[in-house]
């Protein structure tokens, strides 16, 4: 295995190799691996750089800038403004999300089999690629040791509710719930692919280039034949170096938003005018809330409940405790107020609720290479978030809760529920709604048919032979969970096929 | 587009290991994970000085601690965050240190910029910023207040006045697993 970076490379470096796989997260791992186990050279193509499990800390001044795009200084712009994160490091999101291992619901199943036209991409069309995935992250329920407080608060919040519930099932290996999921994983036990698909894709030979943007697409005789990107150096920040990549297939596995941005510079997909739209993120609204009691939220596993109970209205709720650093990220207050919050970390349940997109937004390429990602939310979903807000908050009061921190500029404090019921007569603006989201997809549609899609069902764009999608911005329709596992399954099948082919050539 | 191929060429001998998924038991920065932080932000003497005063006002005061050390140590963690963003949105947060200063003389609030003024009427300013109806006023407060908080409260002096260990709660997670595989391993024997 190979690993390089910035300062390996000449002013002007060339590489060849049978594939080249532009990112490393949930998808161009999966993709890269089946293609090295299959025998090809496959080579990686990653703008962030490389940290082995050892140096995962709890620090987010230290972690962020390693591992976030843009040190998390994302933004989709819209109707409201809604924060976003993505992983850049080597394995991608992969390192910093919240390790939940789930399919898609089978009704979304059933509409991607009827929208693309193929029985592969149904429940039964997908179960062997998704059994595959599963055993490969490792997916099973957290130890008893692993648990912390809080999920155990939230379980016990749904059943005083008469709530449905459901345990997560996570890719994880002897996890003991270090709680640092979005900031590393520092004991290796989150099956990210950085432990999981990539040291297997190394042990076949694959090399990987860190520190590298890609740019470009090399495109000769109207076929996709390898990229071009620049090095980063990791002091100045500035890109210096030439980098190519020459290649028989390109895989593109960069995300949601880059993905359909690099694309877009080489003027892809205007048959069907879908690339860049499509763009689906499930908001997330946060809910915090404050106990008499300690809970120490930060020792256990995060996430280990789910409440499901209005999953068939678009609703999740979960809990997601985070380090000090990120939650005060998004404090709605400063000075004394913020202290007087944050003095009682010990006695916090982050909470928050997940809604499942009704609409969708668009990825386009400003004219100085920034990416602009425009959501609007719905009526629909604004009124969804006022429902799932107030529904958790109750929760949290039946349970015993002091206060609740509400995810509205104009009414940040709950005392009591009756606070709660000022909840509709306030919130008529979606404006002052606070939301992030973590979950991008779809601005790259699959379909079997080039008029209404990006990428054909093998994931090669219908207008360039040779490019190859494999990431979240395929997916036909929002999948109202965690896409880790569906974007796996994909890209595996993607890598499956593309193997198949260049045999058969 | 068309570029002339590349000759092919050996990989070069990379010039640091990086080793793979180590379990070592450490959780301080691996030594060979290559990792440079950036230089930061560049910004003059007389920025650096304003940006400190808006540090100080948005920071908790007394009984939380902050120090001038701590000042200095969130401006640094805030110009190298600024680094890793694309460079349009740091200079976009460049200019929303300096528009937020102005703001309240630009509004016709006060005769002082933020950074000028007393904590308690700074306080009062950006608090109403905070809450203004009009979402680039409110925007302007909630990206600078995130990533000035988010320094501070990842500073060792706040973690140990929230009683927030996760140093050694992290090592005793890391042994403990090591336990259990252990433990595996030998059943499995």
């Amino acid at each position: 295995m190979t690993v390089l970076a910035h300062e390996d490379y000449a002013e002007d470096q060339s590489f060849e190799a049978d594939v080249v796989v532009v990112g490393t997260g949930a998808g161009g791992a999966a993709a890269g691996a089946a293609l090295a186990e299959a025998g090809h050279h496959v080579m990686f193509v990653e703008e962030g750089s490389y940290h082995p499990t050892s140096s995962f800390n709890p620090y987010t001044t230290q972690s962020v800038p390693r591992l976030y795009r843009d040190a998390s200084a994302t933004m989709i712009v819209g109707r409201t403004p809604i924060p976003y994160v993505e992983g850049r490091c080597v394995g991608g999101s992969t390192v910093i999300n919240g390790g939940m291992a789930y399919r898609p619901p089978e009704r979304v199943l059933a509409d991607w089999e009827r929208i693309t036209r193929s029985s592969d991409m149904g429940v039964t069309g997908l179960d062997e690629v998704f059994q595959e995935v599963e055993h490969t992250i490792s997916a099973n329920y957290q130890s008893e040791v692993s648990v912390g407080e809080d999920s155990r608060l939230m379980e016990a919040g749904a059943k005083k509710m008469g709530w449905h519930y459901t345990t997560n099932r996570r890719n994880q290996s002897a996890c003991v719930g270090a709680n640092n999921c979005a900031l590393g994983c520092p004991t290796g036990a989150k099956q990210s692919t950085l432990v999981s698909y990539l040291p297997r894709a190394f042990a076949r030979g694959a090399d990987c280039l860190t520190e590298v943007r890609v740019e470009q697409l090399w495109i000769e005789g109207g076929r996709c034949v390898g990229i071009i990107g620049r090095s980063i150096n990791p002091q100045t920040r500035k890109a210096d170096r030439k980098v190519r990549v020459r290649a028989r297939a390109v895989i593109v596995a960069c995300g949601a938003v880059q993905t359909p941005l690099l694309l877009q510079k080489h003027k892809l997909g205007r048959r069907s005018g879908q690339l860049g739209k499509n763009f689906l993120c499930h908001p997330n609204a946060k809910v915090l809330a404050v106990y008499p009691h300690q809970v120490d939220g930060y020792k256990g596993v995060s996430q280990n409940t789910q409440i499901r109970e209005f999953h068939e209205d678009g609703l999740l709720f979960a809990e997601n405790f985070v380090a000090p650093g990120i939650l005060a990220a998004y404090l709605p207050f400063h000075g004394s107020r913020a202290w007087e919050l944050m003095s009682r970390y010990e006695n916090m349940v982050i909470s928050g609720v997940l809604v499942e997109d009704s609409t969708s937004g668009s990825v386009s390429r400003t004219m100085l290479g920034m990416p602009l990602v425009r959501y609007d939310l719905t009526n629909l979903d604004h009124q969804r978030f006022k429902r799932g807000v107030k529904l958790l908050a109750s929760m949290h009061f039946e349970l015993g809760a002091e206060m609740v921190v509400l995810p509205f500029t104009n009414q940040h404090i709950a005392y009591t529920r009756d606070d709660l019921d000022k909840i509709d007569e306030l919130q008529t603006d979606v404006n002052t709604l606070e939301l992030f989201t973590v979950h991008l997809m779809g601005t790259a549609r699959m379909g079997s048919d080039p008029a209404t899609s990006v990428v054909n069902l093998s994931g090669e764009v219908w207008d360039l032979p040779g490019c190859y999608v494999a990431d979240a911005s395929l997916f036909p329709t929002a999948i109202g969970v965690n896409p880790q596992v569906t974007i796996m399954a994909l890209a595996t099948r993607i890598g499956r096929r593309l193997e198949l082919s260049a045999r058969a050539a | 587009m068309t570029a002339k191929p590349s000759k092919h060429e050996p990989l070069p001998e990379p010039k640091r290991k990086l080793p793979m998924a180590s379990q070592t038991p450490a959780l301080a920065r691996h030594p060979q994970d290559g990792w440079t932080f950036a230089d930061p932000y560049p910004m003059s003497e007389r920025y650096v000085r304003m940006f400190h005063a808006i540090i100080t006002i948005l920071c908790p005061p007394p009984p939380a601690p902050l120090t001038e050390d701590m000042v200095t140590r969130i401006e640094r963690h805030v110009r190298g965050f600024m680094m890793y963003m694309h460079p349009l949105a740091a200079r976009g947060l460049w200019l929303s240190f300096i528009l937020l200063d102005w703001a309240p003389r630009l509004l016709f609030m006060s005769t002082k910029r933020v950074s000028q003024m007393e904590r308690s009427q700074a306080d009062r300013v950006l608090a109403r910023f905070a809450s203004s109806r009009w979402m680039p006023i409110r925007l302007l407060v909630v990206g600078i207040r995130g990533s000035v908080l988010s320094a501070y409260f990842d500073t060792d002096e706040v973690h140990q006045r929230l009683n927030y260990k996760p140093i050694a709660f992290m090592r005793q997670r890391i042994e403990l697993r090591h336990d259990l595989l252990s433990e595996s391993a030998l059943a499995a024997q």
